[in-house]
């Protein structure tokens, strides 16, 4: 678990009859990560492009392309639990045990689902023309409503042998415009009438047929906006209203009616629905992945990279697809090529994996630094947030969020995992620094905390000592590492000067510091040895850094007294917290009735004490890692390993449970 | 009641303690702030992890706030119990408040890099992790001011009650509180080193490391000020109990 996963190169060839049985295995497998055979395998192996069924691709794009409409209409309609218990306590959706065998048995069901979910677009076309006659209809009663303002008859708008009336209406800051056009038209044969209305001026205009070109050139204008109203409308406004309301709820009531007809095919459909797409693409990425095949005649060839470990599996899978109608040839991985890297830890250390995959990933033989990342992060995270309180409810968060949207999210999974080992570090931690929200428990309680150990806000300078024999370990640590990688590459110049030198000058600086601060006196020839020390290794590290070789030991100071943010960080915390009681105190101590408010004040300050001081500790335990602990040995850059494997999350394709 | 010279300057200390680091951590915020508003303007689903960045720089004010409540519940002022406390403790709680206060303006070197972090986050979501730590780096300074500040307090036995430290070394503490205080304003331009280093890292993951030296190379100035505050208590016989 120290290294990457070790890796071997394959090259599979397969009569080209087994070739949908063998990639449809190898897909469910998800253990090989395909390369295009065009780029080289290193082989004899003829390199002609394998062409792939277009038909069945095209066929596959395109039914996709249906469910995904029939999906993006459906999915609004789902019902959802809502709120924060159904976030943190989700409903157990066990994926279907379905798998199909053959593209035919997919196509089959496909278009068989797709006749069952086509009332779902008829549905939903009708509800679009509901909510846009619904649409017309509510301006329509605008328009009627404005009209019933100056009492206009609406038989005066339908056409007339003589003349033309326009109505319309016009926002008030638009007056002078009308006005203006009023002046600019240039004839007094139009007559018009306006009334107030709100912010609006209702406008109507009319002229002998003459005028007609002019009064329609009016309505054109952009700050003008013309009421209409159908031909057969007569009568006063107000009895129109009624009609076109009385229309308007009885498309409401449609709506409903489509609306919950739509709830209840997406509670029907959704999940068969889901279950064809999912299978769909799965079936598309086995197509597509046979773009990086090669062929000759009779033979398909594959290259790419697997697991040393699961070499037997493979041969195992082609066994048992094609019977011998196989050849699989091996090579273990050449650290020079570009090997992708896949990660070789145990379960419990796998979620940290996460965090030295956001520095950068380990090549392919470099040290993987998540087993010491792991435990010294915890360490870190435990003692610079110190306060047992806030870790109960950091690892209650993260239980109730690995109980919730973990279930459905590798990712949120691993987090999940990462916050509920930091709750506990701190938990203990906190414990051994007495803190519990602070001074909660003895300021307001009278009870003493068990188990202390030290108390940051009283015994600062003993936690400046631990912190910096932490960073000493730490910091060695990352050294000898780097030593270690060196030797096992043969760099054994670069071991001596780069990480062995430390070895030298940090026993020789800390015998002349000691002894030039006084706490301790040594005998001259330890003295003379550690001055000899300092020189040699001053030499080293100038000769070969050059005058650089300065900065590598303000660097190195620097790196040391930087795990002091470990102090910082921890007296933060508590003092922070000390605060808030202080004050929640203050508050309840002026009157008997101010008891509840200090008592809220206490929860709304611990809270905000823990969120910050988290984020704090979450922050500089990474920094901790990166820059000082990684800076020794580690600089990652690796190639991620991305197996050929089915993404399935409504089926489980298990074939055992396939009913 | 008689409140004598040393609380009066116990008072000023806590005062310069949170309100120079306030000063520091209000530009940073602000910064990061500016930055953070521009993002969620164009993409609001960003606005939990604009949070993050904006609440970096923050920390600068809390330790800030650390020490004044450290000074002002030595002296009693919490418990409304200050009384004749002696002038070098007051001038202690200066020094104090001056290392931890000043050293709080390496926020705005923060608040560079944050900016440029929520602004590379947004585009590239991955960048989330590694803009924090680019970010985390200026604050090394104000760990160093308030590191400082809690010897200075622990050492003198001023955080025990203990006022008998001498008019002597209360002056010459001051001389450390400038000194990691003062060096702690090369976190500006880590901040603007480390506002590259981010960009630089979103084009090209491989380059995290190396910007990160760049970004640890201002850092040697802290450390200066760092090592001769300490050389300063320790002249001052601080650690020789």
């Amino acid at each position: 678990m120290f290294y990457p996963a070790r890796m071997n190169s394959v090259v599979i060839g397969i009569h080209n009859r087994w070739l949908m049985d063998v990639t449809s295995a190898l897909h469910e497998q998800g253990e090989l990560e395909v390369l295009d055979l065009k780029k080289g395998t290193g082989t004899e192996i003829p390199q002609t492009s394998f062409e792939i069924p277009r038909g069945d691709i095209e066929r596959i794009i395109s039914l996709q392309f249906r469910y995904d409409r029939i999906l993006e209409i459906l999915e609004p309609y789902e019902v959802r639990p809502e709120g924060v218990l159904s976030l943190l306590f989700p409903k157990d959706s066990q994926p279907l045990p379905v798998r199909y065998d053959t593209p035919g048995d997919v196509f089959q069901a496909a278009h068989e689902m797709l006749d069952q979910a086509e009332p779902v677009l008829t549905t939903y076309e009708a509800l679009k023309q509901n909510r846009e006659l619904q649409q017309v209809t509510r301006e329509r009663i605008e328009n009627l409503n404005r009209l019933a303002v100056p009492g206009c008859s609406l038989s005066y708008l339908a056409p007339a042998p003589y003349t033309f009336l326009v109505a319309g209406w016009i926002l008030q800051e638009s007056l002078p415009l009308l006005e203006a056009w009023f002046r600019e038209s240039g004839t007094d044969e139009i007559y018009h009438h306006m009334i107030q209305n709100g912010q609006e001026i209702i406008v109507l205009c009319i002229g002998t047929l003459a005028m007609r070109p002019r009064l329609e050139e009016l309505a054109h204008h952009a700050w003008f906006f013309r009421i209409t109203v159908p031909d057969s409308y007569t009568g006063m406004p107000g009895e129109m209203i009624r009609t076109e309301q009385n229309r308007l709820e009885e498309y409401m009531r449609e709506e409903e009616s489509l609306t919950a007809h739509l709830i209840s095919m997406a509670e029907s459909h959704l999940t068969p629905l889901r279950v064809i797409r999912e299978e769909l693409s799965i079936w598309r990425d086995r197509y597509e992945v046979s773009r990086n095949f090669g062929s000759s005649r009779d033979v398909i060839y594959l290259h790419g990279w697997i697991r040393e470990k699961d070499l037997a599996r493979l041969h195992d899978v082609l066994k048992n697809v094609t019977g011998d109608e196989f050849f699989l040839f091996s090579k273990p991985a050449d650290p020079e090529d570009d090997v992708p890297v896949r990660y070789d830890n145990p379960g419990w250390l796998a979620p940290f994996e996460i965090l030295t995959t956001t520095f950068s990933r380990p090549r392919y033989n470099e040290i993987d630094p998540t087993p010491f990342f792991a435990p010294a992060y915890l360490l870190f995270f435990g003692l610079m947030l110190g306060d047992a309180g806030y870790g109960i409810i950091i690892a209650l968060v993260g239980w109730l969020l690995y109980r919730g949207p973990g279930k459905n999210d590798a990712a949120f999974r691993d987090m999940s995992y990462i916050l509920i080992c930091c709750g506990v570090a701190d938990i203990v931690l906190g414990t051994i620094q007495g803190g519990w929200f602070g001074d909660l428990l003895p300021r307001f309680f009278h009870v003493t905390p068990p188990f202390v150990l030290i108390e940051p806000l009283y015994q600062p300078i003993l936690l400046f000592q631990i912190a910096l024999i932490i960073g000493t370990i730490h910091i060695n640590l990352g050294i000898l590492l780097g030593l270690w990688q060196n030797i096992r590459d043969r760099m054994y110049r670069t071991a001596i000067m780069e990480h062995g030198v430390w070895f030298i000058l940090q026993p020789a600086a800390a015998v002349l510091l000691v002894e030039f601060f006084g706490w301790m006196t040594f005998s001259p020839l330890v003295t003379n040895v550690a001055i000899l020390g300092a020189v040699i290794g001053l030499l080293v590290l100038f000769v070969r850094n050059g005058p650089m070789g300065f900065f590598s030991l303000t660097g190195f100071l620097g790196d040391w007294l930087s795990y002091v943010r470990i102090l910082a960080l921890a007296l933060a915390t508590g003092g922070v917290a000390m605060t808030i009681n202080i004050l929640s105190e203050m508050i309840a101590s002026v009157h008997p009735f101010m008891i509840i408010p200090a008592i809220l004040f206490c929860i709304a300050g611990q809270l905000f004490n823990l969120a910050i001081q988290t984020l704090g500790s979450v922050i500089h335990a990474l920094r901790l890692h990166y820059i000082e602990f990684f800076g020794k040995f580690y600089s990652g850059g690796g190639k991620e390993f991305v197996p050929f494997h089915e993404h399935r999350l409504h089926t489980s394709g298990k074939r055992e449970e396939v009913i | 009641m008689t409140i004598g010279t040393g609380a009066v300057l116990m008072a000023i200390g806590a005062g310069i303690a949170v309100g120079c680091s306030a000063i520091g951590s209000g530009i940073g915020v602000g910064i990061v702030g500016a930055a953070a508003s521009g993002v969620i303007s164009e993409r609001s689903d960003k606005f939990g992890m604009a949070l993050v960045f904006t609440a970096i720089p923050q920390t600068q004010a809390i330790y800030g706030l650390l020490i004044a409540i450290l000074i002002l519940q030595s002296g009693g002022f919490l418990g409304g119990t200050a009384g004749d406390i002696p002038t070098p403790v007051g001038l202690v709680a200066i020094a104090a408040g001056l290392a931890v206060g000043l050293a709080g303006f390496s926020a705005i070197g923060q608040g560079i890099a944050a900016a440029s972090g929520v602004a590379n986050t947004a585009e590239k979501p991955e960048m989330f992790g590694k803009g924090v730590v680019f970010s985390a780096v200026c604050e090394t300074q104000a760990i160093y001011g308030l590191l400082i500040a809690v010897l200075m307090l622990a050492l003198t036995g001023i955080l025990s009650s203990d006022f008998s430290v001498t008019m002597p070394v209360a002056i010459g503490l001051i001389g450390a509180g400038l000194a990691v205080g003062l060096a702690g304003f090369s976190a500006i331009g880590q901040g603007i080193t480390c506002s590259s280093g981010i960009a630089a890292t979103a084009r090209n993951p491989g380059a995290i490391g190396r910007s990160l030296v760049f970004a640890a190379m201002s850092e040697t100035f802290a450390i200066f000020g760092l090592l001769v505050a300490i050389l300063i208590l320790f002249g001052l016989g601080l650690f020789s109990g």
